[in-house]
């Protein structure tokens, strides 16, 4: 009683001593972290410089090119895309540089007005065969000059010049290009009811078919550049009178001769290329054992890499950027569940423990997470997850309903080459349709829209 | 009557008196500390002030002491030999047999003298190898974190109140501050100078640190001009946040 008294004695005390000076250093505020808002982007239509003879047949590869750069800029996820209407000014009449510079330039009164963060102003003209872009990105409240690039290429390449002028303005801003010029190769029934490798650019454009086998042909990669893809098809043995998944590489166009490259009995599948491009990893089944192996494609040797337990199937390799590790989905615990193996030492952690089926590993760019789909029991259906490559920080990505109010299914996630999103097939229309999300399960939208069935796309790298 | 409620009477007396005996010892036993043991003496002492900050950023580990080089062990004095007695005939094996063993235990004092030497020396030669190299001295850096004030010499009801208004303005420049998407993993940082006038509106802003991102320095201005005006600052730093303004960090 007595301490308690003195403490309250003394804190009256001490507290009633007059105020001294208040001391000669400044006052020093940290405020503290950012929110972060997407940019508000004016785009208006390009500017056609060419001549007026070829304009009629100019505008269609114009607005080709106008719309992939919006289309581009809008799945980056940086900027929302200011409506035409809202503009002030016409940007048909003036320049692509700013007045003073320009006596016809635009004003950037007339965009700060509107409140526009970013204006991009570009033009094109057909020269003969060939097209050339110009390009300009303005911060609008500096009145400044952030990108300007000028562009030319085949009339065939319009496309792939307007997403390398995306990815210009993304890495102006980011400082890190962007996956626009990339592509995918997949499985899909196209062509009737067989199933085919067929490849695109990653908004799913340019589509063709690749494989010709007129059967079943599933599970493609893309080899390290990009050259060539590596598939299985249930190609007929002719002496043997009978039919083998086996595993084959061709150059990645339509109708280059396929290279047969493995065909032992059984199951030749889920190739992956190693990083060094000499080494292809897949699974070999034999007598209901599936394990994975080593093939190098200059020598021939093939090498086990994983050695069951017994009974236990080891499948779909997925090959660090780095190629030190190895993930890939095994049921030697009893479910299959997602282990990363050590390529020097062999050794092996799991490193998914919830969840009833894990499969489809693709690592990141980066090499520091993993996505995967995982089946939920509660839900019935596959959910794209992501994690740390350790197995830490575990997320779900998708979570969508079909139509008829059950949960849709959404699988085989590939990462974009730019680490920012990845791409998966859903059923949630009905069919299995590309979907594309962000890496951190924002902005999900769905990439192809028709009545076929797309599976297990992979991502290329991004073609200069 | 009286015959029959004698032994339910004595029962109950005996009863009773075991109760009362039974809580007394209770007592005693709940209070034998306040009772026969000392209370220990009050210790009086000044109350510490501290400044109230934020949590401090992790310090850099400061580099390891040199080690002191071990002292070598002192050599054994050399004592002044005694002048050998004269052996006597009878005791000449003894003695030559006492020279021999002396010899031999000078021997081995000298073969241990020389290990203890190879073992000091290879010792100094190790702490050569793991002393760090002189760094030159960083210069101080300031405690970062949710800093309100460097530390003023204000006290009391006073200082409780500017660290109040402070917290204030912080949450509201905050509120206000927003990056483009873009910038998020750049990880940039800037500071500005500001003054506010007695209502608290801005009179001045300026960047005294650059961020070297002209759009982050844009944002950093463009909060400043929409907090204003901020919260309304106590009568006694009024003067001083007109004249001499403060300054804020984007993000610290």
């Amino acid at each position: 009683m007595k301490h308690l008294i003195f403490s309250v004695v003394a804190a009256i005390v001490l507290g009633a001593l007059p105020a001294l000076s208040q001391g000669n250093g400044q006052v020093y505020i940290s405020v503290g972290q950012a929110t972060s808002k997407k940019s508000l982007l004016a785009l208006p239509s390009f500017n056609y410089f060419g001549s007026q003879a070829q304009k009629s047949s100019a505008i269609r590869i114009g607005s080709e090119m106008y719309e992939a750069v919006k289309n581009d800029l809008d799945v980056s996820s940086l900027f929302v895309m200011m409506k035409p209407n809202a503009f002030l000014e016409d940007v048909s009449l003036v320049g692509l540089k700013p007045k003073p510079n320009d006596p016809n330039g635009f004003n950037f009164k007339n965009w700060s007005a509107i409140g526009s963060e970013f204006l991009i102003r570009a033009g094109y003209k057909v020269i003969g065969g060939d097209v050339e872009l110009e390009g300009y990105v303005y911060y609008v409240p500096q009145a400044k000059l952030v990108v300007g690039r000028n562009y030319k290429g085949p009339k065939s390449q319009a496309r792939s010049i307007a997403h390398r002028f995306a990815s210009d303005v993304v890495e102006a801003l980011t400082g890190k290009g962007a996956m626009f010029n990339s592509k995918v190769v997949l499985t899909a029934n196209r062509d009737g009811k067989y199933k085919e490798i067929y490849s695109m650019d990653w908004d799913g454009f340019n589509i063709q078919r690749l494989s010709n086998f007129r059967n079943l042909s599933i599970s493609p990669t893309w080899s390290t550049d990009g050259k060539r893809v590596a598939y299985t098809s249930w190609a007929y043995h002719p002496k043997a009178k009978t039919r083998n998944a086996d595993l084959f590489i061709q150059d990645a166009r339509p109708g280059a001769k396929p290279e047969l490259v493995s065909y032992k009995k059984g199951i030749n599948s889920g190739a992956e290329f190693h990083p060094n491009g000499t080494d292809l990893y897949l699974t070999i089944s034999r007598e209901g054992n599936a394990d994975i192996y080593k093939k190098n494609l200059s020598s021939g040797t093939v090498t086990p890499i994983t050695n069951g337990p017994a009974g236990a199937m080891n499948v779909e390799p997925a090959i660090s950027p780095d190629g030190t590790k190895m993930a890939f989905s095994s049921d030697r615990s009893g479910r299959p569940m997602l282990y990363v193996m050590n390529l020097a030492t062999k050794s092996v952690r799991k490193v998914t423990k919830a969840g009833h089926y894990n499969s489809t590993p693709s690592w990141s760019p980066d090499g520091k997470k993993l996505a995967f789909a995982g089946f939920d029991r509660k839900k019935n259906n596959f959910d794209i997850f992501i994690m740390d490559w350790n197995g830490f920080n575990l997320e779900r990505l998708t979570s969508s309903k079909k139509t008829n109010g059950k949960w849709a299914n959404n699988k085989s996630p590939t990462f974009s080459p730019d680490g920012r999103h990845i791409m998966f097939v859903s059923d949630r229309t009905g069919n299995y349709q590309l979907f594309l999300v962000n890496a951190d399960g924002t902005n999900e939208r769905q990439l192809t829209k028709d009545r076929f069935n797309y599976e297990k796309p992979k991502w290329s790298k991004i073609f200069e | 009557m009286s015959e029959r409620s004698n032994p339910l009477e004595k029962t109950f007396k005996v009863f009773l008196g075991v109760s009362i005996i039974g809580h007394i010892a209770v007592l005693i036993l709940l209070n034998i500390d306040s009772l026969w043991v000392s209370e220990n003496d009050l210790i009086i002492q000044n109350a510490i002030k501290v400044d109230v900050v934020g949590l401090p950023e992790k310090k850099k580990p400061k580099p390891a002491l040199p080690r002191k080089k071990p002292k070598p062990k002192p050599q054994p004095k050399k004592t002044a030999k005694k002048p050998k007695p004269k052996p006597k005939p009878k005791a000449d094996k003894k003695a030559q047999e006492s020279a021999f063993e002396r010899l031999d235990r000078l021997a081995k004092e000298e073969a241990l003298k020389k290990k203890q030497q190879e073992a000091l020396k290879k010792l100094e030669q190790q702490t050569q190898k793991e002393e760090p190299e002189e760094t030159p001295a960083e210069p101080e850096q300031p405690v970062a974190g949710n800093i309100i004030t460097m530390g003023t010499a204000l006290k009391g009801l006073d200082k409780i109140q500017m660290e109040r208004y402070f917290g204030q303005v912080q949450q509201h420049i905050q509120s206000q501050f927003q990056i483009p998407s873009f910038l998020n993993n750049a990880q940039l940082s800037g500071q500005a100078d500001i003054k506010i006038d007695g209502r608290g509106f801005v009179i001045f802003r300026g960047i005294s640190k650059t961020s070297g991102n002209d759009i982050f320095d844009n944002a950093i201005l463009t909060a400043i001009d929409n907090s204003s005006p901020l919260p309304e600052p106590p009568p006694r730093l009024q003067s001083r946040l007109e004249n001499a303004g403060f300054r804020l960090g984007f993000p610290e």
